[in-house]
Parts: C-alpha cells; sequence; structure tokens
C-alpha cells in the first residue's frame, strides 16, 4: 500500500510524492505495505483528498422520499464546503461538512413550509414542480 | 455474475490480484509488456527505494493517461486496480485483456493467492456526536449486532472462511484529511483464496476464481447494507 513511499512517473521529473497531511487514521485503516491484502501495494490515500474538490453524495436521513433519504452533494471550493440538492433546488454551505448538510437541511425546511402555504395558482410552472416535490418529503426521526 | 452499478456507489477503489512464486521471466517480459499494453496504459511508474522491501518485489505500475485505472508487475503478483469502478463487466474484460497478454508471456506460473477487493469510503455525518452505522449496515453474520450500539469511533476486522474460500472485512471510522472534518466510513471487503500448495497455471486460468471471488466480495456488501441505503445508492431521488 502507498502509506509509506510512492511511485515515482519516469515521463516527468518529480518529487517523491508523499503522504503528508493525511490523517493517521486513514493510513490506519487502509492498512500497511506489506500486509497480505489484495493489491496492497495500489492504494494511494492522496486519492482520498483530491475527490473531495470532485464533490461526494451524502444520504440526507433527515428528510425521505418513499423511506429513501435525499442525496445531498457535497465539495470543498475555495476554504468552504457546499451542498447542492438540485432535486429541490436547494444550496448551503458551511466550514465542515456537517455544516453544509445541516444548512441545506435548514433551506429546505424552510421552503418546504413557503410551498406549503402558497397556492399553486401563484406559482410558475418549475416552482409548482418544486411545490409538488416538497410536499413528497417525509421528515424522519 | 452481473452486479448492478449503482450511481451513487461508494466504491474509491476496486483491485484484483494474482500472486505467484517469484518468477524471473517476469522480469525477461516487462519490456514486451509495457509495449503491448502502452496505447492504453501509457504511464510507467517505478517503485522508489523502501528499507526492508527486495527491489524486485516491488510492482512496476502501468497506468492509464487519466491515471484511473492500472496494471502493477513484479516477479510474485500481477494486479489490476480501477478508482472509478467501470462495472463488473468492463472491468472483468480489462483484466482478462491484460491477463491474456501476460498469458502469451510466461509458460506458467505458481499461484499462491488469488484475490478480489473492494474498497468504499462512505462519507457520513455524526448524529449527536455517533456514528450513524445502522442507516447504512443491517444485523449481519461478519459483524454482529454491532450496529446497534451507540459508537463514537470504530476499526473493526474479520478474517473467517466463506464458500471455501476466506474473506477480510474491515470497517473503520476514518478522518479523511487532518482538520477537514471530513469523515467516512472505510468499508473494505477483500474475498481471497490461499493456494497450498502452490498450484501451476497459465495466469489467464485465474479469470474463473477471479470471477468467484468478485460475487462473494459483492454479496457480501449487499448483505451488509441497509435497503435505504441502498435505495440510496440506487438514486432513487436523483431526478
Amino acid at each position: 500500500m502507498m502509506t509509506n513511499v510512492a511511485l515515482t512517473r519516469t515521463d516527468a521529473a518529480c518529487n517523491m510524492e508523499t503522504t503528508a497531511g493525511f490523517s493517521n487514521v486513514l493510513k490506519r485503516a487502509l492498512g500497511a505495505r506489506g500486509e497480505d491484502r489484495t493489491g496492497a501495494d495500489i492504494l494511494d490515500i492522496r486519492d482520498f483528498g483530491s475527490r473531495k474538490r470532485a464533490g461526494k453524495k451524502y444520504p440526507l436521513w433527515s428528510v425521505r422520499v418513499n423511506h429513501t433519504p435525499l442525496s445531498v452533494l457535497v465539495y470543498f471550493e475555495d476554504g468552504r464546503w457546499f451542498s447542492e440538492l438540485d432535486w429541490l433546488n436547494v444550496f448551503g454551505d458551511g466550514q465542515t461538512p456537517k455544516e453544509a448538510i445541516d444548512s441545506v437541511e435548514m433551506h429546505i425546511a424552510h421552503f418546504k413550509n413557503y410551498y406549503a402555504s402558497v397556492s399553486g395558482d401563484e406559482l410558475t410552472e418549475y416552482a409548482s414542480t418544486l411545490k409538488d416535490r416538497f410536499s413528497q418529503l417525509t421528515q424522519a426521526e | 455474475m452481473n452486479a448492478p452499478l449503482y450511481p451513487n456507489q461508494p466504491l474509491t477503489e476496486v483491485a484484483t490480484e494474482v500472486k505467484f512464486k517469484g518468477n524471473l521471466a517476469v522480469e525477461t517480459v516487462r519490456a514486451d509488456f509495457q509495449s503491448r499494453i502502452t496505447e492504453q496504459y501509457p504511464i510507467l511508474l517505478v517503485p522508489g527505494a523502501q528499507q526492508g522491501i527486495a527491489p524486485p518485489l516491488q510492482p512496476y505500475r502501468f497506468e492509464r493517461e487519466d491515471r484511473l485505472a492500472g496494471i502493477q508487475l513484479a516477479i510474485n503478483s500481477f494486479s489490476y486496480y480501477s478508482r472509478e469502478y467501470p462495472g463488473h463487466e468492463s472491468f472483468l474484460a480489462e483484466i482478462e485483456n491484460a491477463l491474456g497478454i501476460f498469458s502469451d508471456m510466461v509458460d506458467s506460473i505458481e499461484v499462491t493467492r488469488i484475490g478480489w477487493r473492494y474498497i468504499n469510503a462512505i462519507p457520513f455525518t455524526r448524529e449527536n456526536g455517533l456514528l450513524p452505522l445502522s442507516r447504512f449496515f443491517r444485523e449481519d453474520t461478519i459483524f454482529g449486532d454491532s450496529f446497534k450500539k451507540d459508537i463514537r469511533d470504530l476499526s473493526y476486522r474479520v478474517t473467517l472462511p466463506i464458500k471455501e474460500k476466506q474473506l477480510n472485512a474491515k470497517l473503520d471510522c476514518a478522518e479523511l484529511e487532518q482538520e477537514s472534518g471530513e469523515e467516512a466510513l472505510l468499508l473494505d471487503i477483500d474475498a481471497f483464496n490461499i493456494k497450498e500448495p502452490a498450484l501451476s497455471m497459465k495466469p489467464l486460468t485465474a479469470l474463473e476464481e477471479i470471477n468467484d471471488l468478485h460475487s462473494i466480495a459483492y454479496e457480501t456488501f449487499e448483505s451488509l447494507i441497509t435497503d435505504n441505503y441502498r435505495a440510496f445508492l440506487k438514486g432513487d431521488n436523483d431526478d
């Protein structure tokens, strides 16, 4: 496993890549080089960090449709975490992934109340679609 | 076996590996092997010196230009890996192609271990400071009913026999980067078979067993997760 020393590209002059900055917990979790595990030399924990910019889907357990948790995209940009739930057109942000998700959850609660209080006649077609989607939400325990 | 490819899959790495008794023929075919695969895997990475590990046992790596998949070859191992799992059929086709090329170049190898490994990084946020394990995992024969308990940190590992092969299953709670506040549950499923004594075979003939080990790893994952989490993975609410 790539926790101690990394491979060097042969087509470019580059420094040895290290895993400095990644948590010891993660290193421990993935195991040590030389362990009897499939592909023990392959895994590269640097990938876990670099993927945060592309974003990850988090289940939002507190709000569901037909028992299925909503899916929130969480990503890191310019030193801050952002969350998006396109299906409901709501967004959030925070200093941590949890704060970003809590923020989007707060917006969901706000817009759920808002759409419940307005008549469909007053809404554009897209807003009517959102009203319908918000009405499908159930709050989990 | 056909396994569905979930749109919201948590897989971060899939690897399969054939280990064999040291075979110096690998040293002599490595250049030919590279030339046969270089169009698809143009990046060559070589290992640095590591104390305590003999250089010939350190694999050379041939990676795709996008760095998302590759092959590793050492005198005692052949492995294929992907960081963006394309689904079982595509993955298996790539292994078959690479193993086939390797098979063309060596007579036979003395296989000591074959394995298939799924590593999942499941993003989550804590609930009242606790791990929301029961949201993701159900009571099962591997981890038992541990997930019903209030747990703040977790590092769980078991090795058990399964379908005449073996399984390493590991579940850890990990902070992905220092001070980022981003945590994940790392579910590491490694299905493998030790050959004792070593079994002489052409590399490509390992494919059938690789397929069997995939089935074990896949079924293990499916047996562990809750229906609600599976619905999330399927993207049921993603439009």
